[in-house]
């Protein structure tokens, strides 16, 4: 089994004058929960236009599953379920009709699948209403019911949380969570709300006019993103001991020009630098540091954090 | 492909444009017929139809303008809507290659509109016979007269749906659809005859297209190569636009 389902390399995409992709490079892992951090216009439908066939690159590769020749592509969307943009729906027809026609596309038996996708994005009281009488939030819903039918094994989701209360974005991504650790879906998301990508994603794209800046995954980017003391004494041995007697903590990281990372205690500074200064060591630094993902972001796309 | 066609199909049965246009025809041949029923000829009335063959006869010679205005409508909401709903995404990723996702879809588009095509004088023959009996024909057998044009009126539809649906894949906006195949139908005979003053060449092209066949098909004299002439011409339409449509779909990007 390929261990990514979805790779490009050196993906460049262009529109008349404008490069809308520049010599993209992604690996989405198998299991993992892919978040496409952007701002609006920055490449995020573009390339998952590309990835799903309704665009084609000007050069670069895709690889869906391993497979990167255009008829096997073609073929490997099936394993796919894409909601991209705004919501893909005939308005004149019911949520059901929406998804019977989805479910013969696709060769789906039984209708036993479009019930029970229905109740899991909590849509199956809608009954005869058209779809153009749905608040945007069920259009996000019902979208994401359509890519959901024939379970899929790559979810494409394009702003799926764009229309919704609260309380949906918490449904929303409580289902996706659900779907990503029950059932091993991967998923490719993107939004612009930076907070919410970070309560679900397992790894991260940061792309900007175009280009992929950085590709992380949650640890990496909680290491980056982690509130710290940064601690320099005259000596990292001696001082790694004093917070392990004196402070009870071994979540701290010795880096290896001697800097300590202390991850513990932030609320008590005072606490940390007397138990070196105590045990006789020389402070050189000692300085609270750290970022939120949205400071980061800013700071990687190059804006004032 | 049989899902790509099942799916457009339930598509195509469930189009508010389709049943529109079907319900308006389908009125339209019953007022047509009982004018004909209470509007006698010899009578000083304006209506010329004394039999069911002659009312299915009259009423193809007014098909071409349901036909183009039909199918220009049902082109805009059955095929460019998708685009505007977004809905052409979902077939467009749904793991079948392009070629076969247009032909599907422009296959159903055709039987629809061979159903428009269909209803009017096929309402009026029905009710016409009811009413008046069937009749007969001074020139020609009414079986085969029935055949041949029951056959071109399906053969025509197909070839017009053809030019209709490419259009549709090029201008992606119902309304744009709509408007440019009205206007292109009811200005492209005048244009070409204007043009073949100074290119003589294109009065020939003309009385071999399909602009020249739905306008002759339903005469009951017609020769057996004027038939096999439109027989071949609507065909070879069809499968010239249906390819220009597949080659153009192939290269669309979906916005």
């Amino acid at each position: 089994m390929n261990e990514y389902v979805l790779r490009t390399r050196r993906l460049t995409k262009k529109y008349k004058n404008q490069l809308a992709l520049d010599d993209v490079s992604l690996n989405i892992r198998r299991g993992s929960i892919y978040g496409f951090i952007g701002q609006n216009g920055a490449g995020k439908s573009t390339l998952m236009k590309l990835a799903t066939g309704m665009a084609f690159p000007t050069s670069g590769t895709i690889e869906l599953f391993g497979e990167s020749g255009e008829k096997e592509l073609v073929r490997a969307r099936r394993r796919m379920g894409i909601a991209i943009e705004q919501p893909a729906l005939f308005p004149q027809l019911t949520a059901k009709e929406n998804l019977e026609i989805h479910r013969l596309q696709r060769g789906i038996p039984g209708m036993e699948g479009i019930k029970k996708t229905l109740e899991l994005v909590g849509l199956e009281g809608t009954g005869m209403k058209k779809a153009r009488n749905f608040s945007l939030g069920m259009k996000q819903r019902l979208a994401l019911a359509v890519a959901l039918l024939g379970d899929p094994e790559f979810l494409v989701l394009d702003e799926p949380t764009n229309g919704l209360d609260p309380v949906g974005v918490v449904e929303m991504r409580d289902l996706l969570r659900r779907l990503n650790r029950e059932i091993g879906i991967t998923i490719l998301i993107s939004s612009h709300i930076l907070s919410e990508l970070h309560l679900l994603a397992t790894h991260y794209g940061i792309i900007h006019k175009g280009r992929l800046l950085e590709e992380l995954t949650l640890d990496e980017l909680q290491r980056k993103c982690r509130q710290y003391i940064r601690i320099k004494v005259d000596s990292p041995q001696r001082a790694a001991a004093v917070l392990e007697r004196e402070l009870a903590t071994t979540e701290f990281e010795v880096l290896p020009d001697g800097t300590i990372q202390l991850f513990e205690h932030l609320e008590h500074p005072s606490r940390v630098s007397g138990a070196l200064a105590e045990a006789g060591l020389a402070i050189e630094q000692f300085m609270p540091m750290g970022e939120a993902l949205e400071s980061y972001f800013t700071k990687r796309i190059g804006g004032e954090a | 492909m049989s899902n790509l066609f099942r799916s457009e199909w339930y598509k195509l049965t469930r189009n508010r444009s389709l049943w529109l246009l079907c319900i308006v025809l389908f009125a339209a041949a019953v007022v047509n017929a009982l004018f004909v029923y209470y509007d006698n000829s010899n009578d000083g009335g304006a209506m010329s139809a004394s039999s069911g063959i002659e009312l299915w006869m009259s009423s193809l010679s007014a098909n071409q303008y349901i036909i183009k205005i039909g199918l220009s409508i049902l082109a805009g909401f059955f095929i460019s809507s998708e685009y505007a709903n977004g809905t052409i995404k979902r077939a467009v990723t749904s793991g079948f290659s392009r070629s076969k996702v247009i032909v599907a879809k422009l296959t159903a588009y055709m039987l629809g509109a061979m159903i428009v095509a269909l209803i009017f004088p096929a309402v009026n023959v029905v009710l016409g016979s009811a009413l008046l009996g069937f009749g007969s024909l001074p020139d020609a057998s009414n079986a085969e007269y029935v055949v041949r044009t029951f056959g071109m009126t399906l053969l025509v539809a197909a070839a017009y749906a053809s030019i209709t649906g490419f259009f549709a894949i090029l201008l992606n906006d119902s309304g744009k659809t709509v408007g440019f195949s009205i206007v292109f139908y009811f200005f492209i005979d005048g244009i070409i005859i204007m043009a073949s003053k100074y290119i003589p060449a294109l009065k020939t092209v003309y009385e071999y297209s399909v602009l020249q066949v739905v306008l002759d098909y339903a005469n009951e004299t017609l020769s057996s190569s004027k038939l096999w002439t439109g027989i071949i011409v609507s065909a070879a339409t069809w499968a010239v636009f249906l390819l220009l449509g597949i080659a153009a779909f192939r290269r669309k990007e979906i916005k």
